[in-house]
């Protein structure tokens, strides 16, 4: 019977290149210039947290002259390269050191949002049904309260800690995540492989990470970069509104509010941190775009 | 089809070329296409995907998108160079001297508009209408598709009516302004068979009574040749066979026609055919070998003519034109296609499966109505013996197979694998062997393997889940399971997306052998592959079949192909059994005036009205020997022979003289 | 119906999350209304006369029936009854939000439709180049990068929106221009991507290949169902809105309902945190409702089944 003959083993050359490229986030990167640039700003900003102690020309917490202007010569010697804040201590040094909370709570808030938002999204999906009810509706209810009242509301009541911010992030941003697994599970649980997996005898935890969250990551993938964005924003805007980490910690949003009431006049004050943010935000805004873009071709 | 001015053809196509931009690359789809179509005539472009058929509708249309150019040839409407026509001009021909039936009427019709105000608007637009005058005019082209209700359906919005009727929407809309040319891409696409059958006959009557010229588009042979009067076969961007429609099924000249045909079942009755599959598949585009494209699948392939440089069309010797050096030969003669051995007679066969009746109800969107998907089946699946399963959509047949997998449960009735009841149990909750018994392979082969793992890795999951823990013998049986679906083992280190549709199938089937299965349930296994390649699968799945002692339960609503296959078969209709039996008594001699529709797939009326009755028999609005009681009680079950059953007031020796009274019939002459 | 049912299901748990956080504890808000100093005795005392030594349940119900009926208690930081402190603060705000929906829509819209018309043209790549950009910008640092350029280079606006002279539309700029900055780019994306979406259906290409004219396809039968997406992002993106105006009336000092929350939260005045959280809470539901219904207008598909 002709049948038997063996047919061409990739569908096309250009057909496989497309399929490892978009396994290999790395390479679908290289691919958008714009994603590679939000991977340079992110890279730039996570070496400036690790080498703090090294790249800092002052303790963040010693105070020297007051209001000092940019480029302004210290009483050691050196230079404030940014000039110097209300309390005399050295912006280049805050900046710098303030890296450190930034990289380390944004990342944290956002993972434990994707931890538990992916978790209860899964749930939700493949069980439908009244758990899913409940789970969604607890999310409508977190989602329908502004998002900053509720950092207020929250954070004035618990008082403000790292923890906390962390605690509160985590709670305005894992409905939304749910929500996207949610979505893509409903989806995904009608997919002919997950009855073939419930055909073979597969239970319900392997079914959920090993058949359906694997096909979500490209999305989840995406998503997170630009809820990162997100979230540096949100403890900047916690910093700016007096809640964010108590002083005398450096933190971006926290120096944006204390310099805020002499911005008109010395704007050096607050022109720094307010540009770290934003390059950092941007950095996940153009990442997340990047992965997005390479994805959908 | 007498040509009233032979010397000017309506639409000329002259030496075509086109391509399409990639990543910065010109990939060629369509190379050197020359046709003409004369006014009032019909031709039908028949092609696989890829084949560049649809390009070549929109390189008429002058509508390729941004990433598509016409890199030479030219194409004239009516004696105008397109290529010469403004926007503006371009915009006076769309609708009004060319019209177009779409794919899938569903998504060619806007949503949120109703359809009143999508056929009024061509009128206004082309004709100068007044809004009264339109609006009667679009009344007058909606009755002419023959929809019922026309006032109710103007004001309708497309989601209101079902695919038949939107079809039709889109068919009274390409008329409105009388065009001189309607071009038809897929036009019975997503429609059910008896519903596309009337599509087809409405077609040919209102181009017949119009003088319309058509150009029709289509994956389906059959369907062309029997809309169209002329053909062309297109292959991997080429033309490679023109003929009458008659000619290319009688006599086809190219060897790929032939595969067509030769892989198709036979659409009279000849007996259960094997299918001669066409090996390989179409080249991708810009993948095209040098030569004839068709080469390497090609039987009669010699590396001096058919490798050495392009080929051109030449007369055949049954009049029409051929793209191929060896046509003309002794090889024009089609093969014989051998016949299928038949399953174990009934009594010699044990009964592997029995549904009694069977019945799924679950609650709808909102939850507060239940839907029946089942109801009161009974059917028996004997060891050796291939059972397809057969209804439109909506008949409830796949539900039917996730019931008997165990991806969902029955409501009522049983299910008796072997003597045990296992209709409420979910796969999950089923025993090891119960589980392994019963298998299935699923329709949509780009979602039945797993996108994020590989091949092997699903296949061998499935091995050590049946029970296999030590790796030596798992490894082993990988390698014979590979071996027996035809697939490579350097396939099995790929994921789903690199291999194409046939090997994602053969992949699919392997998994599911891999728990050494009693009965393969398979839902619709090769409706989304194309057509070359269909046949492979399903010879695949006989003869794996016959090899392993595995019982087959194909699931279709292709009728035509099970008839080639099938032992027994089982008529289902909105959810109910209309009748089941050996497929020989079936086909021959029909009891149910739905099976016989279904045989004869006759014109006859759009079994898609809205209403379905509430009580009695669900089939009583379409049936032609409709009775009083139909409409009042919901039709007894009756055994006629040895699992032959029919669900039908009617009684045998009525239906049986029903049948010769000579109604419309292509499957017995 | 349904949606209305589900707002005031909101609104209810809503506010019974708030009386756990705030009100569960009589200790806790005897606290914040006396002091961290008053004695033990004089909390009991201050408890017992405000009816705090009831079961939590009933205290509930009466706090609030309190709510329902406007009456949200005596404003500590003010000195006066809350309502007469939040509604003409929240009439502040709603001007500020007014004025930024007046400006982001008629430049959002039109730019995300031209974009959206023709992917990958200079409209295209200009609209999502600064919609990238302007998505990592929050409200804060547009009112930094602002203030810096306007005020303090240009002398062209204040740079403080107190306002003790009475209502001055100078002084409303800054923060409205800060809030358009901050949205309407990525208005204009969203709008784009559901425009380039509709563009590409069978549909729209059906209505060409019929002989419609651009603006017909445009108006007729591109536009409505192009709206559907923006229009729901806008209602939802009320709630991310409020959070903007909150920082952007602290920052230019704006007597609106965010400072006003600001100054209740530092100052622990507990009713009117509770009113002003109430009250923006509902007024998200309510939008939140309405872009149902307005979804439910622009897709026949839900409002006839």
């Amino acid at each position: 019977m002709t049948e038997g003959q063996v047919v061409p083993p990739a569908a096309s050359p250009a057909g496989l290149r497309l399929n490892v490229l978009t396994r290999l986030y790395p390479a679908v990167l290289f691919r958008s210039p714009v994603g590679l640039a939000g991977a340079a700003i992110l890279l730039f900003w996570l070496a400036v947290a690790a080498f703090a102690p090294w790249i800092a020309p002052f303790s963040p917490t010693r105070s020297f002259m007051p209001v000092a202007p940019m480029m302004a010569a210290a009483p050691g010697g050196g230079r404030f390269w940014l000039g110097t804040d209300l309390l005399g201590r050295d912006l280049l040094s805050r900046l710098v050191w303030g890296t450190r909370s930034v990289v380390v709570y944004a990342p944290l808030a956002t993972a434990s949002a994707y931890v538990i938002g992916i978790a209860l999204g899964l749930w939700a999906g493949y069980r439908r049904g009244v758990t899913d009810m409940l789970l969604s509706r607890t999310a409508d209810l977190v989602l329908a309260f502004p998002v900053v009242p509720l950092y207020i509301v929250l954070l004035s009541k618990l008082g403000s800690s790292g923890f906390n911010i962390v605690f509160a992030i985590t709670l305005s941003t894992t409905p939304g995540v749910m929500r996207i697994m949610r979505g893509l599970t409903l989806d995904l649980r009608e997919q002919a492989y997950v009855a073939a997996a419930r055909l073979r005898g597969e239970g319900t935890l392997a079914i959920l990470f090993l058949e359906i969250l694997p096909n979500a990551r490209a999305t989840l993938i995406a998503d997170a970069c630009m809820r990162l964005g997100y979230v540096v924003t949100a403890i900047g805007t916690l910093g700016f509104l007096g809640m964010g980490l108590p002083p005398p910690t450096p933190d971006w949003g926290g120096m944006i509010e204390e310099g805020r009431v002499l911005a008109i006049l010395f704007p050096h004050l607050v022109l720094p941190p307010c540009l770290a943010i934003v390059s950092l935000a941007l950095g996940c805004s153009m990442l997340a775009d990047g992965l997005r873009r390479g994805e959908g071709r | 089809m007498t040509p009233r001015t032979a010397a000017n053809p309506l639409l000329r196509i002259e030496s075509l070329n086109v391509a399409y931009r990639r990543d910065g690359d010109a990939v060629p789809v369509l190379f050197d296409v020359s046709l003409s179509l004369r006014q009032g005539e019909a031709l039908g472009i028949v092609g696989e995907s890829g084949s560049g058929k649809s390009t070549l509708a929109m390189a008429v249309m002058r509508h390729l998108g941004r990433a598509g150019r016409i890199t030479g040839g030219r194409i004239f409407f009516d004696g105008v160079d397109m290529a010469s026509l403004s926007a503006r001009e371009l915009r006076r021909l769309y609708g009004a001297r060319i019209g177009m039936v779409h794919q899938d009427a569903g998504l060619a019709l806007n949503p949120s508009m109703t359809i009143g105000a999508q056929l009024t608007e061509v009128a206004r637009a082309h004709l100068g209408s007044t809004r009264a005058e339109a609006s009667d005019l679009a009344r007058t082209h909606l009755r002419s598709v023959h929809l019922p209700d026309v006032d109710r359906i103007m004001g309708a919005y497309p989601f209101q009516l079902s695919g038949g009727q939107q079809q039709r929407v889109v068919i009274a809309m390409a008329l409105v302004a009388d065009p001189s040319l309607l071009l038809l891409d897929e036009p019975t696409s997503g429609l059910d068979a008896t519903t596309a059958t009337g599509i087809v006959a409405l077609i040919r009557t209102l181009a017949a009574e119009r003088g319309m010229a058509m150009l029709a588009i289509s994956h389906d042979l059959h369907l062309m040749a029997r809309l169209c009067d002329r053909v062309a076969v297109m292959y991997a961007g080429q033309v490679v066979e023109e003929n009458r429609a008659d000619a290319i099924l009688a006599r086809p000249g190219h060897p790929y026609t032939r595969g067509l045909l030769e892989c198709l079942p036979p659409t009279s009755g000849a007996g259960r055919q094997i299918l001669l599959p066409v090996p390989g598949q179409a080249p991708s585009p810009g993948d095209r070998p040098a030569g004839c494209a068709f080469g390497p699948r090609c039987g009669l392939f010699t590396p001096d003519p058919c490798g050495a440089g392009a080929i051109s069309l030449h007369l055949s010797a049954s009049g029409g034109l051929v793209r191929c050096p060896k046509a003309g030969g002794t090889a024009d003669a089609s093969p014989v296609r051998g016949l299928r051995p038949p399953g174990p007679e009934i009594g010699a066969a044990p009964v592997l499966l029995r549904v009694e009746a069977l019945g799924k109800q679950y609650a709808d969107r909102t939850g507060r109505r239940m839907v029946t998907a089942n109801e009161g089946i009974s059917f028996t699946v004997r060891r050796g013996r291939m059972t397809a399963i057969v209804g439109e959509s909506g008949s409830g047949k796949s539900t039917l197979a996730r019931i008997v997998c165990g991806l969902e449960t029955a409501t009522e009735g049983r299910l008796l694998l072997e003597g045990v009841d296992i209709a409420d149990l979910l796969a999950e909750r089923r025993t090891v062997a119960q589980r392994a018994a019963v298998q299935m392979v699923f329709q949509n082969t780009e979602m039945s393997l797993n996108p994020a793992w590989t091949i092997r890795r699903q296949i061998m999951r499935t091995l050590r889940a049946a029970g296999r823990p030590d790796d030596m013998g798992a490894e082993h049986r990988y390698a014979q399971l590979m071996d027996a679906v035809r697939l490579p083992l350097e396939a099995g280190e790929r994921r789903a997306g690199e291999l194409s549709g046939g090997q994602r199938q053969r992949a699919a089937i392997a998994r599911a052998l891999a728990a050494s299965p009693r009965i393969l349930v398979a839902d619709e296994p090769v409706s989304a592959l194309d057509v070359s390649v269909q046949a492979a699968v399903v010879e695949l799945l006989m003869s794996l079949s016959r090899e392993r002692d595995m019982t087959l339960v194909v699931i279709s609503h292709d009728l035509p192909l099970m008839r080639s296959i099938a032992d027994d078969l089982v008529v289902l209709y909105r959810g109910r059994l209309v009748e089941a039996g050996p497929a020989g008594t079936l086909l021959s001699a029909p009891v149910h005036p739905y099976t016989r529709a279904l045989v004869a797939a006759a014109d006859r009326p759009a079994t898609s009205a809205q209403t379905v009755p509430d009580k009695g028999c669900l089939f009583a609005p379409h049936c032609p020997d409709r009775m009083e009681v139909c409409s009042l009680r919901a039709p007894p079950e009756r055994v006629l022979g040895q699992d032959h059953r029919v669900a039908c007031h009617l009684p045998d020796n009525h239906a049986l003289g029903a049948f010769g009274e000579g109604r419309a019939c292509h499957g017995h002459p | 119906m349904k949606r209305i049912a589900a707002t005031l299901l909101t609104a209810v748990a809503a506010s019974i999350l708030l009386f756990l956080l705030f009100e569960l504890s009589p200790r806790s808000v005897a606290i914040a209304t006396l002091g961290p100093f008053a004695t033990p005795e004089q909390q009991t005392l201050w408890l017992q006369a405000h009816g705090y030594m009831q079961p939590p349940q009933v205290r509930y119900c009466r706090w609030l029936g309190h709510f329902l009926i406007g009456d949200f208690g005596q404003s500590r930081a003010f000195a006066a009854p809350v309502s007469s402190v939040l509604w003409p603060r929240l009439g502040h705000s709603l001007i500020l939000v007014a004025c930024f929906f007046a400006i982001t829509l008629p430049v959002a819209l039109p730019l995300g439709i031209a974009a959206g018309l023709r992917e990958g043209s200079a409209v295209d790549r200009i609209v999502s180049a600064i919609a990238v950009a302007t998505s990592a910008l929050p409200p804060f640092a547009s009112a930094v990068l602002l203030s810096a350029l306007l005020v303090t280079r240009l002398h062209l606006v204040p740079g403080t929106s107190i306002m003790t002279e009475g209502w001055d539309w100078r002084q409303v700029v800054l923060p409205v221009l800060v809030l358009v900055l901050s949205d309407v780019g990525y208005l204009a994306r969203i709008t784009r991507t559901s425009m380039a979406e509709i563009m590409a259906t069978p549909y729209i290409r059906a209505a060409i290949l019929k002989g419609m004219s651009p603006a017909r396809i445009l108006f007729r039968h591109a536009l409505r169902n192009a709206m559907i997406t923006p229009f729901t992002i806008i209602m939802l993106q009320v709630n991310w809105a409020i959070g903007g105006v909150v920082v952007v009336e602290a920052f230019y000092s704006f007597h609106g309902i965010g400072t006003l929350l600001l100054q209740a939260a530092l100052r622990k005045d507990l009713p009117l945190l509770e009113a002003a959280t109430f009250v923006l809470v509902m007024i998200a539901g309510i939008t939140q409702m309405l872009a149902d219904i307005g979804y439910a207008f622009l897709n026949p598909r839900i409002r006839l089944s």
